[in-house]
């Protein structure tokens, strides 16, 4: 056991030969992990609150549908015969749920008569959970017992040449086949910072459209989760299933996904840069030491005991570098955590357009653990990659006699 | 017998390059040997001594230490085996910067594993020998070019090996320095049986070898003086 501590006792001293290059090399260690954990922590809590900040507005984390209201993976296709009723979801905690139906209509105006959806909704409770009257921008969000109020996006109104007040005629296919047909009068419009949402949504309360589609009063299609983005799926209850928010929105998840691989590929770059410089260094401080590795060859080290004494020199450098960048990128992460960086920053002060509807989150940066050991690893296993080559080759070289 | 070389030829280059930096030498070193190699600059006085240590092989003839023909063993085997059997003396010190003078000593022991209780005995009596058992703590740039080498020395011995190979020992020293260098190899020859060979240009030391071999050209005329 004491040679292990004399070896490390050499090494350690070693490190000290060239201070300031010993600390630059620190120095480089400790910022390319710091800032790897920052920028990995940064590109995870970005996704998860634009995400979460997305999906609280209107879309949730996850919806219970009846098995087959989605026919098939693409979830832009639904099946409106398929209904679920209370009794199905009565376990399920109504406090984070809301109630939906969406219904395939025709609404007809002055100018014009164009298909969307119509979707029913419950005004009072939906708005405890959702932020879809946000998006209000003129009249009044729908009565919890005004009977068929519909709220449209502005560009829909404009373009069927409605204004408020105005009645619109709507008309679609109800659940036993017939012929749905409604007067609704206009109470609201909707500004979704001119997103898709704003061309294809219309909203009214959930009685009017289950009145509508002859739909019973305790039967809705969705029944969507608001609970804290990142909680753990319920098990759907018989008779349903659960459809979390990625296959509802492949393209966002899509994209967070895209961000974090972007992410790992900038973060392995600047390892290898890392280690690349690390290397050359190392390696110009391992030559001015060669004569001094024949001399160790020559009293009887062997090769395996000069390759020891150089991995612990590189790995008493890893630990202080890389080390101490850890504790530096969870600080400035930590310090993120609690003033949260705003998106304006990056996007000139426009709000950022997802799924249909404009967000402008802030960022807050949450710790995520396991990036405290796979940043320090990747850039160990680089490091320790770049210097093998050289301190084989400086072995070899300490064998030979001059 | 300690050493014995029987028709050991080292060669480097070829056609008509080739250089005989040894050429057919026979030799027999006894323990307790204290012996002298002299000769002008590029005679293969290097050469020889490195081929007593193993760091280079014959390119033929045999070279057996101790009964064992180290020509054969690998370099992993004869680093091994310079550990166990030999203590080597270099002409400018070659101690650790960053180790203290008990550790320089300590040095070799450590790689052989030894017990920490007897790293300390042999350290101590290394050190003693050479009269700087009050200098333990003290790094090689505290201390004066003879210091240094008796740290040197202290570590080529501490581990008692059978051969001690030491290449122009005092050449870097002032006379007194050096006069003090050769004192402490003869008592250590004589009190402890310790087998010396060393290069050397020095006359003040060959005048007190008893044993000296004289190389030119790769050939060995041994004179006992």
């Amino acid at each position: 056991m004491n040679h292990h501590k004399f070896l490390i006792k050499f090494s350690w001293r070693n490190l000290g030969r060239h201070p300031l290059r010993t600390l630059i090399m620190a120095l480089g260690l400790c910022f390319g992990t710091g800032y790897i954990i920052f920028a990995l922590n940064f590109s995870a809590s970005g996704s998860r609150e634009i995400v979460s900040d997305f999906l609280a507005q209107y879309s949730g984390s996850h919806q219970i549908v009846a098995p087959d209201y989605y026919p098939d993976l693409d979830k832009k296709k639904f099946n409106p015969n398929y209904i679920i009723n209370d009794e199905m979801v009565k376990n399920l905690d109504y406090k984070v749920y809301v109630k939906r139906i969406t219904l395939p209509v025709f609404l007809s105006g002055p100018k014009k008569t164009l298909g969307t959806l119509l979707t029913g909704l419950e005004p009072d409770h939906e708005l405890t959970l959702s932020k879809v009257n946000k998006a209000l921008s003129q009249g009044h969000f729908i009565d919890k017992n005004g009977e068929f109020q519909i709220l449209l996006g502005e560009k829909l109104a404009r373009k069927l040449g409605l204004k408020l007040g105005d009645e619109v005629a709507i008309f679609g296919q109800a659940l036993d086949g017939s012929v749905a047909n409604e007067m609704f009068k206009l109470v609201g419009l909707m500004n979704f910072g001119g997103g898709e949402m704003e061309e294809n949504l219309a909203f009214t309360d959930l009685q009017s459209s289950q009145r509508f589609a002859v739909i019973p009063e305790d039967h809705f299609h969705q029944y969507i989760s608001f609970a804290q983005f990142g909680t753990a799926y319920p098990i759907a209850p018989e008779g349903t299933v659960l459809v979390p928010w990625d296959s509802i929105l492949p393209e966002i998840s899509g994209s967070i996904r895209f961000i974090d691989i972007f992410t790992w590929i900038v973060a392995v770059i600047i390892v290898v840069v890392i280690s690349l410089g690390m290397g050359n260094t190392l390696m110009i401080t391992f030559l001015e030491r060669q004569k001094e590795f024949y001399s160790l060859n020559v009293i009887g080290a062997r090769s395996s005991w000069v390759a020891i004494s150089l991995a612990i020199e590189v790995a008493l450098l890893g630990i202080l570098g890389i080390g101490s960048g850890v504790i530096l990128g969870n600080l400035v992460t930590l310090f993120f955590h609690h003033y949260p960086i705003s998106l304006k920053l990056f996007t000139g002060g426009k709000a950022i357009m997802m799924g249909g509807m404009a967000i402008i989150p802030k960022v807050r940066l949450w710790h995520f653990h396991q990036y405290s050991w796979q940043a320090p690893l990747l850039v160990f296993v680089f490091m320790s990659l770049s210097l093998s080559l050289p301190i084989y080759r400086i072995i070899q070289r300490s064998k030979r006699a001059d | 017998m300690l050493i014995e070389m029987r028709k050991l030829t080292k060669t480097y280059g070829e056609g008509d390059q080739l250089v005989h930096a040894t050429q057919d030498v026979n030799l027999e070193i006894h323990e307790g040997d204290f012996i002298a190699v002299v000769g002008p600059s590029g005679s293969g006085k290097t050469t020889l001594l490195n081929l007593l240590a193993g760091l280079i092989g014959p390119t033929s003839g045999t070279i057996k230490h101790k009964a064992k023909e180290i020509q054969y063993l690998s370099m992993e085997e004869r680093t091994a085996h310079r550990l166990e059997n030999m203590g080597f003396i270099f002409q400018d010190y070659q101690l650790l910067p960053v180790l203290t003078a008990s550790e320089n000593v300590e040095l070799p022991l450590q790689m052989k594993r030894l017990s920490q209780t007897e790293i300390d005995q042999k350290t101590k009596w290394a050190l003693e020998q050479v009269g700087l058992g009050d200098k333990l703590n003290r790094y090689p740039r505290q201390l004066s070019g003879g210091q240094q080498q008796r740290v040197a020395i202290a570590r080529a011995i501490a581990g008692r090996p059978s051969l001690i190979l030491a290449d122009e020992p005092t050449a870097n020293l002032d006379s007194k320095t050096a006069q003090d260098i050769i004192d402490l190899f003869k008592k250590l020859n004589t009190e402890f049986k310790l087998t010396f060979v060393f290069s050397t240009h020095d006359q003040r030391l060959i005048d007190q070898v008893k044993r000296v071999l004289r190389i030119k050209d790769g050939q060995i005329q041994e004179s006992n003086e």
